[in-house]
């Protein structure tokens, strides 16, 4: 466990232990909602500074992971609005081209298409439990959720996901 | 009695595969699929699947790994110290007062403009009548102040909005 008042007192040296200890979680939730590995890098960077500057009001009774996610959600957000309005080159279709989904696509690819299908909230938890090997109540804890509502969440978000692979990808069912 | 059926076990699948069921529903299952070829078939796609996220996630750690985040953060978290406490703040502060000072100033000389403007009518262009005389737009709101701007005269106030000019030489 992080000593919060040191932290809070600006002792970089607990600084450092405590983002080695969390960096994996951040990075999983960043991942999951961004879908996109040097966005949920920044995102992830940005979370800290804010944690950081704001350490004098941190809450030593609260969960601090909670509080950490609660940051990164808002960051990721706003990175997502502002993308909105920019959409790479590459992903404008190209007119009269039929896409073919099939086509030749990595595994990493299509398991990020089918990630893209799910809720935020769904994407999270997918995140969390493979990338961190959380368990449910871990993943409930950070999200402020209970379990079953956790396994029921990632429960329909992997139907989804298979469903479209299934779907779209069947070779890659198979 | 507590005999599931396919439909139920294969939406438990996911989190069976992930062992996040509780002991209980995990015999349930088990028992199930030691009996049924279709949930076999289903559990080894989610496995495929799962297995598949895990390596995606597995790269994204392994190159996020190499960054050392409390390092940057730390350092992006002094250079915007050194910015605070070394003047630009203190820059910005006097930005922000002279900028205000500046909009009392405006707001002052605005009003002082505005008062002392008194309805003031000029008669201009030359015109060679000894006398004439000048209808005011609709009736001012303070007694207006006539003047010719050509020539030398008096101006005696008739009416409300009407006044006689005549000129002295």
């Amino acid at each position: 466990m992080v000593d919060t008042e040191r932290l809070k007192k600006g002792d970089e040296e607990v600084f450092r232990e405590f983002v080695s200890e969390t960096e994996r979680l951040l990075m999983s939730v960043s991942f999951g909602i961004l879908l996109n590995s040097e966005d949920a890098r920044d995102a992830v960077q940005d979370t800290y500074l804010r944690f950081w500057r704001s350490r004098e009001r941190l809450d030593p009774n609260g969960y601090i992971q909670a509080y950490l996610v609660q940051i990164l959600r808002n960051v990721c957000f706003t990175m997502l609005k502002k993308r909105a309005n920019t959409v790479g080159i590459d992903e404008i279709p190209e007119p009269g081209k039929k896409e073919n989904p099939s086509s030749r696509l990595g595994e990493k690819e299509v398991i990020s298409r089918a990630m893209a299908v799910l809720k935020e909230k769904e994407r999270m938890i997918v995140a969390m439990i493979h990338y961190e090997n959380l368990d449910s109540t871990e993943v409930g804890m950070v999200l402020g959720l209970s379990a079953s509502t956790v396994r029921s969440h990632y429960q329909s978000a992997r139907t989804r996901m298979k469903n479209y692979i299934v779907r779209y990808f069947p070779e890659f069912a198979r | 009695m507590n005999v599931m059926k396919c439909k139920e076990v294969q939406k438990l699948l996911p989190s069976f595969q992930r062992g996040l069921l509780d002991a209980e529903i995990t015999k349930l299952v088990s028992d199930h699929l030691a009996s049924c070829e279709s949930c076999q078939e289903a559990l080894a796609l989610e496995h495929r699947v799962s297995d598949r996220l895990d390596a995606v996630f597995r790269e994204e750690a392994d190159s996020a790994a190499a960054v050392d985040i409390a390092e940057i953060v730390l350092k992006r978290s002094h250079s915007e110290k050194v910015s605070v406490y070394g003047g630009h703040t203190r820059l910005k502060l006097v930005y922000r007062f002279g900028a205000a000072a500046a909009t009392v100033v405006l707001v002052l000389w605005l009003s002082s403009l505005f008062r002392n403007v008194s309805p003031v009518i000029e008669i201009g262009r030359v015109q060679e009548a000894p006398v004439r005389t000048a209808f005011l737009p609709e009736s001012p709101v303070r007694t207006p102040e006539v003047r010719d701007v050509q020539r030398k005269s008096t101006v005696t106030k008739l009416k409300e909005n009407v006044v006689w000019i005549s000129y002295t030489n």
